[in-house]
């Protein structure tokens, strides 16, 4: 079945099209029969799926850690920051696209890396700072400047990069310390921040920037 | 006994010489000590000191402290019934004395005076009553008899017609000085016997007086006001000419820099970066100069340079331009690895500077001059990723911080916010600030002395927080917070914090070989390399009370950051004085054992260890 057609046209229309474009294919009447039951029976057991998702995104990531509470943020996008040679680059996650608009829990990672491309950082385990603030005007969970917390990069597929936090510890703003782990799916792409002279550089970017 | 005839018999007028107005500095240096001193947790019961910007006020003020603190071991005496007739007489004509001194020297400005003023009035209620439960005792009767025979006799009438015909003499010949002398002695030959009396019965014995000293007292007060205005003016005219030496410097720079590269101060040629730290240094030296000037200015009733804040602003404004024409004439002028070089070298000077300047937003005012220099040196792309890799987790840190301040805000107070709350004046509660306007400025409506029992027993030991702590660098380390509302903290010269430096430094990724890129980054390591924090919390292990007037007239010029650039002018010029008497001002420091501090960026206690 076509997985580009548009998930909102409704079933049975969406089966005559399926045939009509096998008749003007040159199939015969026998195998388009086939074809149509086989349709059919595909496309009956995903029909709630048809009829109820929406029009599908792109990834997102997501970041779930446990702190005092399972926190789990629906965004995440994956920064490296590249700067001058012989100074680390700059691993940034974050669960919002904008700072100036954060959505909350706002979750941001920070570590410096040695490494000059996204594919450089799986199966290394990068130690930074973890900022968590599970509600807006609420306390702020943080990492101190003596623990870091520890990021391992499993894995790099297509644009998301995977990996997992921790165990550690975080420490709220009135000195209460909790366990933390959790893990990460970022999204890699290009981020540009509202302050306007702010402007996220891709890997790839970094390396045209680098030559 | 001593009878109060025979007292007559050796006037009083030696007495009242000693503490006459224009009295011989020899014996005003004796009292240099009570001068520099205001009322502090150790010795409560000073008077605010002296600024003595005019040197006869500084002569009459060290008399009239001196005078009492005689007065105030007298009223202890006169409380316990402890004074003989001629002692209590002594002590009326000390309170009387205070107050005669304490209105000259609120001509000449002095704070001192609004004190004086308050302890001599205080002190009348208690004298005068004690002279009356003596006039009840058998020897006070006496005493009491003798003293109406004076007053009836045909003696003091003598003296008075005597006087006030010498007194007509110099008044009609103008030679008011000499006038203003002769009726302090008379006074003082009359005083002693008119404190046995009350209402009518005193007040008769001055009514012929009342032409000579209505004319002495009008001209002797137009005089020392002029005298004191003369020294604003002079003082205005030195000031206005170092700005505008200041405004050629500045004109000079910016038309002599874009050529040469260099600006020459002193005949010491110097580059972009230093040239605007020396502008600056002389900036706050001039600043300093007219903070003190617009404090006299107060102390005089403040209409003598309202537009002083205006002009300083102008002037600010004209700093910021010439400063980014020196960078972007070194954008211009240099090649890019020297431009890379300055590059650095200016984020460095204008870290040192810029937080000084309340309207300069670091992130926007040399944003523009930066770039162009960043461009030329053929690092704006790592200018731009530098920020990238920085500046989310400097506004996480900065919003850490903000909540970490806010919890702590439940045991630590505003000190400012504080002693507003704890010192409204009440029914018999004598406080620095009115029921009706709360979060104005501490104002004395009552002897020093009293007020500051009072605010030492609710600030000492008290946790608070201030915001501002600026490190003054001179001989010896002064770590202060900006004054704010009159109110300001003193830390200890020297503190250790336990953490916060390293990890900022860390996160900016910072190192011997690899500097900040922004302005930002910069400042937020200069400031915690200087000791500059946001806020301070701890407890308060002392206190001291000044005039508001001298605490901006005695400060030190390295103290010019403990002031706020744009706002102080405006306070000071603006409305305070047609609300309040700005002698009656008061300024509080509260010595503080910090506890935690605060960058914008980290909070970090401080060690038990400190000083």
């Amino acid at each position: 079945m076509c997985t580009s057609c548009s998930p909102k046209i409704p079933l049975p229309r969406m089966v005559a099209l399926a045939i009509a474009a096998l008749v003007a294919s040159g199939c015969s009447r026998e195998e388009l029969n086939q074809l149509a039951t086989r349709a059919k029976e595909k496309a009956a057991t995903s029909f709630d799926q048809l009829e109820m998702s929406v029009p599908i995104l792109p990834k997102t990531g997501e970041i779930s850690l446990t702190l005092d509470a399972p926190t789990l943020a629906r965004n995440a996008n994956a920064t490296l920051v590249l700067l001058e040679p012989n100074r680390p680059s700059v691993l940034q996650i974050r669960s919002y696209a904008n700072p100036t608009q954060e959505t909350y829990p706002a979750i941001f990672f920070q570590g410096s890396v040695a490494a000059d491309s996204m594919s450089g950082l799986v199966g290394k385990t990068i130690l930074g700072k973890l900022f968590v603030q599970p509600t807006a005007d609420g306390t702020i969970w943080f990492s101190d400047d003596s623990s870091p917390i520890s990021l391992t990069i499993q894995s790099l597929e297509d644009t998301e990069l995977v990996g997992s936090f921790g165990p550690g510890s975080l420490t709220d703003a009135a000195g209460t310390t909790s366990p933390l782990s959790g893990t990460v799916r970022a999204v890699t792409e290009n981020v540009v921040f509202s302050h306007s002279r702010v402007t996220m550089l891709t890997p790839s970017t970094h390396a045209g920037d680098r030559q | 006994m001593t009878t109060p005839e025979r007292d007559f018999v050796l006037p009083w007028s030696r007495l009242v010489m000693r503490f006459a107005p224009n009295i011989a500095c020899a014996i005003a240096t004796l009292f240099s000590a009570a001068a520099i001193a205001n009322p502090t947790d150790r010795a409560p019961a000073e008077v605010l000191s002296l600024h003595g910007t005019i040197p006869e006020a500084l002569l009459i003020g060290k008399q009239a402290i001196a005078a009492e603190q005689k007065l105030r071991e007298w009223v202890v005496k006169a409380n316990d019934d402890a004074l003989s007739g001629k002692q209590l007489s002594q002590a009326y004509v000390a309170l009387e004395q205070l107050l005669w001194q304490a209105k000259i020297l609120a001509h000449y400005g002095e704070p001192t005076a609004s004190d004086l003023l308050k302890r001599a009035e205080a002190a009348r209620w208690p004298v005068e009553n004690a002279i009356e439960r003596f006039k009840r005792t058998p020897e006070g009767a006496r005493y009491f008899q003798g003293i109406a025979q004076v007053l009836a006799s045909t003696k003091l009438a003598t003296l008075k017609s005597t006087a006030i015909e010498k007194l007509t003499k110099l008044v009609q010949q103008r030679r008011f000085s000499e006038a203003e002398k002769l009726l302090a002695k008379t006074y003082g030959d009359i005083w002693p016997y008119t404190a046995y009396v009350a209402g009518y019965g005193r007040g008769v014995n001055f009514k012929p007086f009342e032409t000579v000293n209505g004319a002495i007292t009008a001209e002797m007060s137009r005089q020392r006001i002029e005298s004191a205005k003369q020294a604003f003016a002079e003082r205005n005219e030195a000031w206005v000419a170092a700005r505008d030496r200041f405004q050629e410097e500045i004109d000079a720079a910016m038309s002599e820099f874009p050529s040469s590269g260099a600006i020459t101060f002193d005949g010491e040629p110097m580059s972009g970066p230093a040239a605007i730290e020396s502008l600056n240094r002389r900036w706050a030296n001039l600043h300093m100069s007219l903070n003190k000037l617009a404090a006299f200015d107060l102390a005089l009733g403040g209409k003598n340079q309202p537009l002083l804040g205006e002009q300083t602003s102008q002037l600010t404004r004209q700093m910021e331009q010439c400063y980014s024409e020196i960078i972007s004439a070194d954008a211009v002028r240099l090649a890019p690895d020297a431009a890379q070089n300055q590059y650095t070298d200016y984020l460095q000077a204008l870290a040192r500077i810029i937080d000084q300047v309340d309207q300069w937003a670091p992130e926007t005012t040399f944003a523009g001059s930066l770039s162009q220099l960043a461009t030329k040196a053929g690092i704006a792309d790592l200018v731009s990723n530098y920020e990238s890799a920085t500046w989310d987790i400097l506004r996480w840190r900065r919003k850490l911080v903000a909540v970490q301040r806010r919890s702590l805000q439940q045991d630590y107070k505003l000190a400012s916010t504080e002693l507003q709350q704890k010192m409204v004046t009440r029914p018999e509660f004598a406080g620095l600030y009115s029921e009706q306007q709360p979060d104005s400025l501490p104002l004395l409506t009552t002897p020093a002395s009293i007020v500051f029992a009072n605010l030492a027993q609710h600030a000492m030991n008290a946790k608070i927080t201030a915001t501002h702590v600026v490190r003054l660098s001179g001989e010896k380390p002064y770590f202060m917070t900006r004054l704010d509302d009159g109110i300001y903290c003193r830390l200890p010269s020297k503190f250790t914090i336990e953490t916060g430096l390293a990890g900022l430094t860390s996160d900016l990724l910072v190192d011997a070989d690899h500097p900040p890129w922004t302005m930002t980054a910069a400042m937020a390591l200069g400031a915690a390399e200087r000791g500059d924090y946001a806020a301070v919390g701890g407890e308060v292990v002392g206190v001291e009370m000044s005039g508001f007037v001298n605490r901006h007239i005695s400060l030190p010029s390295i103290a010019d950051s403990m002031l706020y650039r744009d706002r102080v002018l405006s306070m000071i010029g603006g409305e305070a004085p047609t609300r309040i008497h700005g002698l009656d001002l008061v300024a509080i420091q509260l010595s503080i054992k910090p506890t935690w501090v605060a960058s914008h960026y980290f909070l970090a206690k401080v060690s038990p260890s400190t000083d």
